[in-house]
């Protein structure tokens, strides 16, 4: 079937990509599936070993050692390691965020985190994973028709570490300072076509800019969570710049925040956009990272990595 | 979901039933604190998350760890983190009876060496949950929301 999407939606995109009919063709192609494995309950020597013995086709992923891709077609969902919580089943660029944090992480004893937008749990249970479920991670989420979910998956790959509460990420207040946040904020959803194609029925213009408003204020409150060189994963699953580079150009002129580079070893990752309807963005904002699905054959993805500046 | 410190007596005191009944080693839970909602439903987490839990209202907290009401029930959650720690009261099961077991059926006519009560249902290395025990008979005491049907084990 042929993927019908909003001529606005094209025009917006055609200024920022590097390759159109790269990227329309990525967009037809059915996503990769992929896992992770989950490092609380299991051993991925393990793992993998027995997987490869049911007779399923995995591949490891360059920037990852815990991830795998398995064969087209093919699930892992019925396996006896899905159902033990020792795999989970997640988009590869959806668990890029914990990656940019994993070293400093783990440095740090009893690190207290936030992940303001947690459910349905994919990056909290990796970020319990990576903490080794030692210290405090805050699980946040608004719904509170998606905590059902949340609390399914921290209990199934046993987090022993998390608590869940269910408040606005905009209007957040806690008497605890974070060590790290992460804000994989709501947005328009452009980066998971593929995954969900169903989801441009939702788009619009309009859509965008409520949610760029909505991110400029979350970001705002979770940055004055942080502790004093603190540091804040920004993440969008989205290509509109009003809700990537907009948002951290917002945040540099309201605080005094550094962005730090970004590199992961093994993936493909893209320069921002600079300018947008005319307007400049500030040049920290080029430290963020694009991730476009014709590139690493994943969905489309924005990063930033932001340390609180007032050290 | 309020919740209250576990009084040090009661810890104690499920931490020596999980010794006793199941040979699970209570130094496994050094470090981890024991909240109670009033559901009677004990959650262990790690000491900071405790004491951050125990002060305001919240969501939803892991591990559940096990239930208390007239007795001590071990949670499947439980039971699939430590259960390989166990030493007794465990029961061994094949593959078609794991498959069962996971799907949310009881289980009957069971070989076992096993107190009745609660035990640990087990196939090859996975603690699988939570059982019930009466003679030869297991009623299954999976959480229907972790029932499913598996295929590849």
């Amino acid at each position: 079937m042929e993927l019908v999407l909003p001529s606005r939606f094209r025009e917006r995109v055609d200024c920022i990509v590097d390759d159109q009919k790269k990227f329309y063709r990525s967009l037809e192609k059915p996503l990769p599936r992929a896992f992770r494995i989950n490092t609380l309950k299991a051993d991925k020597k393990k793992v993998v070993k027995s997987l490869r013995e049911y007779g399923l086709k995995i591949t490891s992923v360059p920037w990852d050692d815990l991830a795998f891709v398995v064969e087209d077609g093919v699930t892992v969902g019925s396996t006896m390691e899905h159902f033990m919580g020792h795999i989970y089943i997640q988009e590869l660029v959806s668990m890029l965020p914990p990656l940019l944090l994993k070293n400093e992480i783990k440095k740090t004893e009893n690190p207290v985190i936030l992940d303001a937008c947690a459910a349905p749990g994919s990056k909290t249970t990796q970020i319990s994973a990576l903490m080794g479920n030692s210290g405090l991670l805050v699980a946040n989420d608004s719904s509170f028709g998606r905590m059902k979910i949340l609390k399914h998956n921290i209990e199934k790959l046993g987090c022993s570490n998390v608590v869940a509460l269910n408040r606005d990420a905009r209007h957040l207040k806690t008497e605890f300072k974070f060590d790290f946040i992460f804000l994989d904020a709501p947005c328009s959803s452009e980066g998971i076509i593929r995954k969900n194609p169903n989801i441009m029925t939702h788009w619009s213009t309009n859509k965008i800019k409520w949610l760029s408003k909505m991110q400029q204020e979350m970001i705002v409150n979770c940055y004055d969570l942080l502790k004093k060189g603190g540091t804040m994963i920004y993440s969008t699953c989205t290509y509109s710049p009003e809700e990537n580079e907009r948002v951290i150009h917002n945040l540099l002129t309201k605080r005094n925040a550094k962005i730090k580079t970004i590199k992961i070893k093994g993936l493909e990752t893209s320069p921002t956009v600079k300018e947008w309807n005319g307007k400049k963005f500030d040049r920290n904002v080029k430290k963020a990272v694009r991730i476009w699905p014709h590139h690493n054959d994943t969905g489309g993805f924005f990063m930033a990595k932001i340390q609180e500046g007032s050290e | 979901m309020n919740l209250k410190p576990l009084k040090t007596k009661i810890v104690e005191a499920v931490l020596e039933y999980l010794e006793n009944r199941f040979g699970i080693d209570s130094g496994l839970f050094y470090g981890m604190d024991f909240l109670q909602n009033e559901k009677g439903r004990v959650f262990a987490l790690s000491k900071t998350a405790a004491s951050f839990a125990e002060r305001r209202v919240i969501a939803c907290i892991s591990l559940p760890f096990v239930r208390l009401d007239a007795s001590v029930k071990p949670t499947s959650a439980m039971i699939q983190v430590f259960g390989n720690h166990a030493t007794k009261n465990v029961v061994t099961i094949d593959r078609n009876e794991a498959k069962d077991f996971i799907q949310g059926f009881d289980l009957y006519d069971v070989k076992h060496n096993c107190e009745r009560g609660y035990v640990i249902i087990k196939y090859k290395d996975f603690p699988l949950g939570c059982g019930l025990l009466r003679e030869n008979n297991v009623k299954n005491m999976l959480p229907k929301a972790k029932r499913m049907p598996v295929e590849m084990l």
